[in-house]
């Protein structure tokens, strides 16, 4: 990783920083902060909702876990087909249907059953479905909806009343739209709010599903303006162009301040050093190289398929590949992998005995857990990994369906 | 296809040249040479459905079939649209449909069209559950054998049909009597905008708000030309027959019925067949038949949702079948040894905008697959001289070779699969007082699709080790007939294995596997008795009972989908005079699971299950000397719940038919 586009502004802010958590570490070991005599609670982990999947896609549902009694609750929202996702924001959670469903449904952790809202998720004079992939907030009265099959992303009010109190803007990404793409979407899959800009990845997909090169565009939340990062000089657009290739969904987080991309690369390519992490550092817009699938040892087929990111020397990435198992099933396994996100190396393989089973997702808490979707066929359902230790917290917390995203609740 | 059409009319005028005059004023019924050994070959699952019980009613050919017993049809709302069939619980693919001896299952997908003939070209339909008609594998689910329009005596018949939703539907048939022999030419022509009123989720001028619009781009149009004809000389007998097919099919947009929607599926489907039987004067050799067919299917299909992006697919799917049957007459016994051979021959090509789509591992890919079968075995049949005792037993070794290479891709390798299966059944019946009492059992299968074997090159991958879909199955029934009761009862028990199903991976690549079994049981009661002379009723209970067993826990334990595990029906039939006649037809389905983990979300519709429904239909018909009129009114009371593809269904429609027949 190359610290040399770092500015001494934000080398001074990150040593500020690191000088503070030094202290309070110090203070913390050398002191019982506590003002009374009770034992020092460790963290759990927290609370969440998971949408599942039928593994023949024909149908969906959402469950409510909660590890501390290690009860999965089932059978929320279920549907007659499976293209659905979830965002959650405090207690509410947002449960979003995509391709030629497109809608948003909002309900409250509180009252699970009790739908809060439902409303469209496209424009007047949409034939096409704008298939939208997820929520991003950028506080509790605004978010972003970004719609993988348009150029243009919507500003909406979460707590609307009806459905005309909804969109309250739009965000033009026409500009990233590729030539050989004639429904006019770059593709946008993921984004996420840090230091007050939004972050839009876009795969920029041809009309025969090829990929072109991925960017990142940036917006400043206070103004919706795009924000010229002048990171390439030899494009025409103002975001930034990624090394990677094909930016899945779920898969642009923050973490420290900086934000980590990660791209799986095209499908039917062969080429694993498209698929990688990369990080850019919001100070300045750089973009680094944090590690490739071609870094991992004796690998020759699996592709990183998403990460998560504990702290600036710790995180995880998942590697899967696929192929036909002893019983001929297509059957894909997952290998999780802990990795420094600061100097790229790979430190661990098949963390917490992984490595045989299909992971789908995976989510750090804010107490540090790592929570893994993963889909045995036999025995779906969710894993929760301590990351001090690289070790499963409980058994795994068994679902109907396959297990996808997660989402935490407060 | 213009080429073939001319081919096949030549194939059918010019063996007559010398013969049409000379049967000018000859009206007599045609003789036939008796295929014997036929009525030896009816199971205790058999069914026959002869012309006169159809051809003068309002009604579709899944309305007549969802009558019988034991089949279920579902549909998607509109006139054109898919038709799944289910017999004792299998699923549309493990069903056989034959068209005069030819199997129409595609090699490809596995489907076929079961209203690919118009009802006003059939002679007779058969039936047959958990067992083959006559020769050929033994199917899991059963066959359904559509003979077409071959009448024994000089007929002109035509009808005209005007229904719900701009139907309208226009027919001729004329069966001419030559010297040898017969000529029979059928046409028709049938229209329907199938505009219903549905529920549109999100209307494209107010996707905020669902309402009620009629459904746009449904319409469906389809002209069919049916030739048949039958030559004797002597001991020989030749039978040609023919069909050309031409439909378009408009595709809706349900989420969002925008008006731009030009989405369509058009076909042109042309068939030749010719069947020939020689019965020598030997006493051992009762009969030789030989059947060929040749079938060439063109299909288009557009995906325009907005209007200017277009994507084109065009498919081309051509059949060959050659069957040879011998029936050797030993004692009691009626040996039929037979040969199949199919060949199927399928491509595909596809554009976005008028450029060829390339084939990149991630979109579908042009493809071209063959896939060539045999299937031979033996049919025995016995009859007991001094008993009423008969029974079968049939036994097919099935193989297939099949290859698969994709068109648009530099490099494409040819993959290859072979595949073969020993199917069987053997069947008893005993003829006892008024009781007849049968048993059968069947070991049957349904071979990987091409589909299923190769995917689509893209995403969707193909499984070569896939192993076909098979099962064993034990039905008894038992007819009693005395004066005006008539009662049949059926049950039956059967265990399906490696039932082939699509899973897919987190990231949307999927492929088929061999991923459950299912155990299935069941009973069917059919129940008729004649109230008064005018009067019958007819009752009928299906009930089913099934579980799944899978590795994948989703799929564990669970009612196998598609199917109503709870079927009853009651009919009352009264004749008021020789002209006027009525019916009344009530079915309640229910225990309908629209996929394998049983999930079913609730709709604001619907009695409980949205699935459930209970269809009321009427029949009043009338026929004075040559001229008829029916009038069908189904789903009277316009029950609420969800069609094949689990959308709302289109509610009642109606049916008024005209005809004359000489």
């Amino acid at each position: 990783m190359n610290n040399a586009n770092i500015s001494p502004f934000s080398r001074a802010k990150r040593t500020a920083l690191s000088i503070g958590l030094l202290t309070t570490a110090t203070l913390l070991t050398g002191c019982d902060l506590k003002s009374d005599d009770s034992p020092i609670v460790e963290p759990t982990p927290r609370n969440a909702v998971v949408q599942t999947i039928a593994p023949d896609y024909s149908s969906s549902e959402v469950a409510y876990i909660d590890f501390n009694t290690q009860t999965v609750t089932g059978d929320y929202y279920v549907k007659d087909k499976s293209d659905y996702t979830l965002t959650s924001y405090g207690t509410d959670v947002y449960h979003i249907g995509r391709r030629f469903i497109d809608t948003v449904t909002k309900y409250n952790s509180a009252q699970p059953d009790a739908e809060v809202f439902s409303f469209t998720t496209q424009d007047e004079g949409d034939a096409s479905s704008r298939n939208p992939y997820t929520l991003v907030f950028a506080n509790a009265n605004k978010a972003y909806l970004i719609r993988y099959a348009s150029s243009k992303v919507w500003v909406v009010n979460p707590n609307a009343a009806d459905q005309s109190e909804f969109k309250i803007g739009e965000l033009d990404l026409s500009a990233y739209v590729p030539e050989n793409n004639a429904n006019g979407t770059p593709s946008p899959s993921a984004g996420v709010v840090v230091d007050g800009k939004l972050y839009i990845t876009m795969q920029r997909l041809s009309d025969s599903f090829k990929t072109n090169p991925a960017y990142v565009a940036v917006y400043d939340v206070a103004t919706d303006v795009e924000v010229e990062t002048d990171h390439n000089s030899d494009d025409n657009v103002k975001g930034i162009l990624l090394t990677g290739r094909n930016p899945l969904e779920h898969n642009i987080k923050a973490a420290f301040g900086d934000v980590y991309i990660t791209s799986r690369s095209t499908y039917g390519n062969t080429d694993l050093s498209l698929s990688m992490i990369e990080k850019i550092e919001t100070s300045d817009y750089s973009l680094s190289k944090v590690l490739s699938a071609a870094d991992i040892t004796d690998n020759v087929d699996a592709f990183i398929s998403t990460s998560e990111i504990v702290s600036t020397t710790k995180g995880y990435f998942v590697a899967s590949k696929a192929g036909f198992n002893a019983d001929n099933v297509w059957t894909t396994t997952s290998g999780l992998y802990e990795f420094n996100p600061s100097t790229g190396a790979i430190i661990n393989s098949n963390v917490a005995e992984t490595g045989s089973e299909e992971i789908a997702f995976i989510s750090v808490d804010k107490s540090d857990f790592l929570w893994v979707s993963t889909r045995t066929p036999s025995a779906p359902g969710i894993d929760v990994i301590n990351t001090k230790t690289n070790t499963k917290e409980g058994t795994r917390l068994l679902t109907h369906l396959n297990p996808g995203t997660i989402r935490f609740l407060d | 296809m213009r080429v073939n059409s001319l081919v096949f009319l030549s194939l059918f005028t010019l063996p007559f040249a010398g013969l049409v005059q000379a049967s000018a004023d000859d009206k007599s019924s045609l003789e036939r040479i008796e295929v014997t050994g036929e009525h030896l070959m009816k199971s205790a699952n058999y069914t026959l459905i002869p012309r006169s019980d159809f051809i003068n009613k309002a009604q579709t050919l899944s309305d007549l079939l969802n009558q019988i017993n034991g089949i279920q049809i579902r549909q998607i709302s509109g006139i054109g649209n898919p038709v799944a069939v289910s017999i004792r619980g299998s699923s549309s693919k493990q069903v056989q449909l034959y068209i005069d001896g030819q199997l129409i299952n595609d090699s490809q997908f596995g489907g076929f069209d079961l209203n690919t003939i118009p009802v006003e070209h059939i002679q007779s339909i058969e039936l047959s559950k958990d067992q083959a008609i006559g020769t050929g594998a033994t199917p899991i689910g059963g066959v359904i054998r559509i003979n077409t329009y071959n009448a024994a005596k000089e007929t002109l018949r035509l009808s005209a049909g005007l229904g719900s939703l701009g139907m309208r539907e226009l027919n001729g048939t004329k069966n001419i009597i030559v010297d040898n022999g017969n000529v029979s030419v059928a046409v028709s022509h049938l229209k329907s905008d199938n505009d219903y009123d549905f529920l549109v989720k999100q209307p494209i001028n107010n996707p905020g708000q669902s309402q009620v619009q009629k459904l746009r781009n449904n319409a469906f149009e389809k002209n069919t030309l049916s030739l048949n004809s039958e030559l004797r000389f002597s001991r020989h007998q030749v039978r040609l027959n023919g069909q050309f097919t031409k439909q378009d099919k408009a595709l809706p947009l349900y989420q969002n019925n925008a008006p731009s929607n030009k989405s369509s599926l058009s076909a042109e489907i042309g068939r030749v067949g010719v069947n020939y039987l020689y019965q020598p004067s030997t006493t051992w050799l009762e009969q030789i038949e030989i059947e060929s067919y040749f079938d060439a299917k063109k299909e288009r299909y557009i995906d325009s949702i907005d209007g200017i992006n277009v994507g084109l697919a065009r498919y081309k799917t051509d059949k060959t079948n050659v069957s040879i049957k011998p029936t050797i007459l030993v004692d009691n016994f009626t040996i039929t040894p037979f040969i199949d051979v199919n060949l199927q021959e399928f491509s595909a090509y596809s554009a976005y905008n008028a450029k060829p789509t390339s084939c990149n591992g991630f979109s579908a890919c042009d493809v071209k697959a063959t896939n060539n079968q045999w299937v031979w075995g033996t049919r025995v049949d016995w009859r007991d001289d001094s008993a009423p005792l008969t029974s079968h037993l049939l036994i097919s070794q099935l193989t297939e070779n099949s290859d698969n290479i994709a068109l648009n891709q530099a490099n494409s390798k040819k993959i290859t699969n072979d595949n073969d299966f020993i199917s069987g059944e053997v069947g008893v019946s005993y003829d006892w007082s008024t009781f007849t009492f049968a048993g059968a059992l069947s070991h049957g299968v349904r071979m990987p699709t091409l589909f299923e074997l190769y995917g689509d090159r893209g995403l969707f991958k193909g499984n070569g080790h896939l192993k076909p879909e098979q099962s064993n199955a034990v039905s008894l029934s038992v007819d009693y007939t005395q004066g005006t009761w008539s009662l049949n009862s059926s049950v039956y028990y059967k265990q399906v294995e490696d039932a082939i199903v699509a899973t897919f991976n987190s990231s949307g690549i999927g492929s088929y596997g061999n991923i459950s079994d299912a155990n299935i049981a069941g009973w069917e009661l059919q129940a008729d008795y004649q109230l008064t002379q005018d009067i019958t009723f007819y009752g009928q209970v299906n009930l089913v009972d099934s579980v799944s067993k899978s590795d994948f826990i989703a799929f564990n334990n669970k009612k196998v989908p598609n199917i109503f595990h709870q079927e009853f029906s009651a009919k009352l039939s009264y004749d008021m005079n020789s002209q006027w006649s009525f019916n009344i037809n009530s079915q309640y389905s229910k225990g309908l699971y629209f996929n394998l983990p049983n999930t079913v979300e609730q709709h604001t519709q619907g009695n409980g299950n949205p699935s459930d429904r209970w269809l009321t239909n009427l029949q009043a018909n009338w026929k004075h000397k040559a001229y008829s009129v029916s009038i069908g009114v189904n789903n009277v009371f316009d029950d609420k719940y969800q069609d094949l593809a689990n959308r709302p269904a289109q509610g009642s429609n109606f049916l008024i038919k005209f005809s004359f027949e000489e």
